[in-house]
């Protein structure tokens, strides 16, 4: 969420520390902020407000508040006085019924005559300039502003499109329509809140106003709504009409019920000051559960015991109240009352945090444990996986870990990301037969490719399996070579593994791959032979380079050198003219006859980019130049094909 | 004839490495399912449906119910039904994200969810739990971490854990003393018991160790990428 920095010193009287100073101490006592960002004189603080904090957190004066609690002190929220016109009662003007109480925990309104609707004065554009929003009119602006100063959305209603002086909330009825503010037309349906007058829907619940009940220059009167809403609606809705807003967002995570009547109360101020409007002596005021705001004990020992470390009472009663707790005594206790806009203090853990947080989690000390724990106990599968992966790379195989999603398989998703991965996989072997023919096709000096995976298959009545399974592809060999290297290989693992009953594993091949599951292998194992304590992969110092993403091109060239010539001078010419696209230079024929004469060699050469595919005039003009570039030796004749 | 070695897959090493380290802590490997089902995923770890805290965990649903693992929490609680405490256990897994996948960001990921209960497990333990092994498996003894506030709905209080390396603050877990409310759902009495729970991204530790700059080489199965391990 954006902060102006600003916005936030104008709460307090001494300056705030630089922003960048502001920024860690956010990040290390509350939440983690950005680099702020300079924006004309001010700064932008991108300040992630963690989802249980968005009632007390996501507006400036909350924010303040928070920031004030790193310097000691303890700010309140201050409203101006002003005006209100004794004889102007809102109930005269407008009804509120709320038909399902269950969706809508408070609703109060308000009445304004006769506010003189045009620009907002410059401070109020700038405030709302200084997070990205647009200015409006001097009404919307104030209601923006309200909102996110307070962290109460606001909306604003004019009187006179309200039909029949009647605000009701409810359920949709099937069939209804709105258009909202924006001019986006939203089918609602029975599961979603409205506010509506006698005849249809004015706004999608906390989320969107309509554009008919909408304010305009021509206004005379407005209602204005601060309401609390059901956040689990809230979200459904949102989520339902794809509509997403600043209020909706603030609605679903659950704000105070507190929070209406002081928004209400700056709203009013600020639409008699700027706009001259006439505020109406009284409200109506939906709220048949009165906020409840329970007392939590707890004592020193309680934090002592979370956190480890002891302290003072003085400093946890000193840290509680510049949060805005009550604190009192009772007894050996603490007995203490969460600030009334904090929804997420509930239970002792929630009170402690707050102390440990703002006490410095960089000031409780690290200690191991001193309770003495059980031994651990090996776990199967865990150990025997570890056990057969060294095997099998002793055995010249490298591990995979391909995707657990598939194009074929007997658990579908709900919602695949792709259309190839529409699956959980069955087996290992689609994956392996896939990854081995990429990679032949991506390296071509790549002849021979070992694979093996463990990994988890998947079958709705079985349930979750872990197969092992083991590949050979070889460029030179056929079909039948490979299924006899595979077999053999298969017979060496299982030896390894203590089993010589190999005949029972036959079924489990197919041409180049055998797949098996673990579990049967872990009990043959189990009964074969003695395992060594502890399975040790050793550890060098490996540190990865990248390579290139995009795929190679192979030129041949050959020529004819006379005897006696160095290889390394053709390799030289080659590889300088080659330039930096030319990765390998590989000498793969070499046929000196036994009779002297001249030798013929033969040089597979690949080119590769980091940045793009290489096209096949690009390579070709490389290789124009080479080959004319060896040609430049009068001894040497590159064959022409 | 001389055979060439293979190459094991990086993650491998690395969570070998981690569970070793915990392992030599007294602590037990233990193995989840990465098919669970709301309950185990969601519900019993504190985080209710209709809950913005869900939005932490784009999830891949299943046509059956069920749903594929976001973390290896779940395990927490399928550990804590079937065992007493004390207990101090890792659990290393695949979970699943349904996000877009960017070069630190895949659909799936590994995790090693790590839980330690006992009678006055705390908050400077989990700290110094967390600094062994930190310095065990980035082998430097001078690995400075710190705690930041954070939310996780099952621990009270969270905190994200970061760790500096080369001058540089890197997020590297996500940790808190065990909810009460997740006690009480495991049948574990919280007034008696307490302790800590963190998860650590194993491809992020791998990433951090070998210098590897995209998260999507390790599901890739390229041969360019495997014979450098």
């Amino acid at each position: 969420m954006k902060f102006s920095y600003n916005w936030l010193q104008s709460y307090f009287k001494e300056p705030l520390p630089k922003p960048d100073e502001l920024a860690d101490l956010l990040t290390t006592r509350s939440f983690e902020t950005d680099k702020p960002e300079k924006v004309g004189d001010d700064y932008l603080l991108s300040i992630d407000v963690l989802p249980n904090r968005v009632s007390d957190c996501s507006s400036h004066f909350g924010m303040a508040k928070e920031c004030a609690v790193f310097f000691g002190e303890n700010l309140s929220f201050e409203i101006p006085k002003f005006e209100k016109n004794p004889k102007l009662r809102t109930e005269d003007y407008v009804s509120v019924e709320v038909e399902n109480p269950d969706s809508c925990f408070r609703y109060i309104a308000l009445l304004v005559k006769n506010p003189k609707i045009g620009p907002s004065p410059d401070w109020l554009k700038e405030r709302l300039v200084s997070v990205g929003q647009k200015s409006i009119n001097n009404v919307v602006d104030i209601t923006n502003y309200v909102m996110l100063e307070t962290g109460q959305p606001l909306h604003a209603f004019d009187l006179k499109k309200i039909s029949g002086g009647k605000i009701v909330v409810r359920k949709a009825e099937s069939g209804e329509k709105m258009e909202t503010l924006s001019g986006q037309h939203v089918a609602l349906s029975p599961n979603m809140l409205v506010i509506a007058d006698e005849k249809e829907p004015m706004a999608v619940a906390g989320i969107k106003g309509g554009k008919k009940s909408g304010i305009n220059e021509g206004t005379e009167a407005l209602v204005i709504e601060a309401a609390i809403f059901n956040p689990a609606d809230i979200r459904q809705t949102s989520r339902e009409i794809g509509i997403q807003t600043d209020a909706s967002f603030r609605f679903e995570h659950g704000i105070s019920l507190i929070l209406p009547e002081i928004a209400i109360e700056r709203t009013a101020q600020l639409l008699s000051e700027i706009a001259k409007g006439d505020v109406a002596a009284t409200n109506v005021d939906f709220c048949p559960n009165k906020p409840i705001f329970s007392r939590i004990f707890f004592t020193e020992d309680d934090v002592l015991k979370l956190l480890g470390e002891k302290i003072k009472s003085s400093d946890i009663k000193k840290i509680l109240i510049n949060l805005g707790f009550k604190v009192d005594r009772e007894k050996e206790r603490f007995s203490v009352f969460a600030p009334r806009e904090r929804t997420d203090i509930k239970i002792k853990e929630d009170v402690i945090e707050e102390v440990a947080r703002i006490y410095g989690y960089e000031n409780i000390k690290s200690k191991m444990p001193e309770e003495s724990l059980t031994t651990s106990e090996r776990n199967e599968e865990y150990f025997f996986s570890n056990f057969m992966k060294g095997i099998l790379v002793d055995m010249g195989f490298s591990e995979v870990y391909n995707y657990s999603f598939s194009k074929i398989g007997k658990v579908e998703l709900e919602n695949p990301i792709s259309r190839d991965k529409e699956f959980l996989r069955m087996n290992l072997k689609t994956g392996l037969v896939d990854k081995v023919a990429e990679n032949l096709l991506k390296n071509p000096k790549l002849d021979e490719i070992k694979f093996f995976e463990i990994g988890k298959v998947f079958d709705n009545n079985l349930g979750e399996k872990t197969h092992v399974a083991i590949i050979i592809a070889n460029r030179k060999r056929t079909g039948e070579e490979i299924l006899q290297e595979i077999k053999g290989a298969i017979e060496e693992f299982l030896n390894k593994l203590g089993i010589a009953e190999i005949g029972e594993f036959d079924g489990c091949v197919r041409r180049n791959v055998f797949e098996v599951d673990l579990e049967r292998i872990v009990e043959l194992t189990k009964e074969n032979i003695e395992m060594p304590e502890v399975v040790g992969f050793g550890e060098g110092d490996i540190e990865y380079k990248p390579f290139s993403k995009y795929p190679a091109i192979i030129r041949d060239v050959s020529l004819f050198v006379p005897e006696g010539t160095q290889i390394v001078d053709v390799v030289d010419i080659i590889e300088n003219t080659g330039g930096e696209l030319l990765v390998d230079t590989d000498l793969f024929d070499e046929y000196a006859p036994p009779d002297g004469g001249r030798k013929s060699l033969a040089f597979r050469l690949i080119f590769q980019s980091f940045d793009k595919t290489l096209t096949d005039k690009e390579v070709g003009d490389i290789m124009d130049k080479i080959i004319k570039a060896l040609d430049e030796n009068i001894q040497w004749e590159v064959r022409k094909k | 004839m001389c055979i060439m070695k293979g190459h094991l897959h990086p993650l491998t090493r690395v969570t070998k490495q981690m569970t070793d380290i915990f392992q030599s802590m007294g602590f037990e490997v233990v193995l989840g399912l990465d098919v669970e089902t709301e309950y185990y995923n969601f519900d019993a770890l504190n985080i209710p449906k209709n809950h913005p805290a869900r939005d932490m965990w784009d999830t891949f649903w299943l046509k059956n119910g069920n749903l594929l693992r976001t973390h290896t929490s779940p395990m927490q609680i399928r550990y804590m039904e079937k065992n007493n405490p004390p207990f101090q256990i890792v659990v290393p897994g695949r979970c699943y994200r349904y996000e877009a996948t960017d070069s630190t960001h895949e659909i799936q990921f590994n995790q090693m969810e790590c839980l330690m209960i006992g009678k006055d497990i705390n908050m400077s333990n989990l700290k110094g739990v967390l600094e062994m092994f930190l310095k065990k498996l980035f082998s430097d003894d001078k690995i400075e971490i710190r705690f930041r506030p954070s939310y996780f709905p099952f621990v009270e209080p969270g905190i994200e854990v970061d760790m500096k390396l080369k001058g540089k603050w890197l997020e590297i877990a996500g940790a808190g003393m065990v909810h009460p409310q997740v006690l009480k759902n495991v049948k574990i009495d919280p007034n008696e018991w307490q302790g800590f729970a963190f998860g650590v991204g194993i491809d992020r530790v791998a990433m951090l160790k070998y210098k590897i700059d995209d998260i999507r080489l390790f599901y890739g199965s390229d041969m360019r990428f495997l014979r450098q391990f």
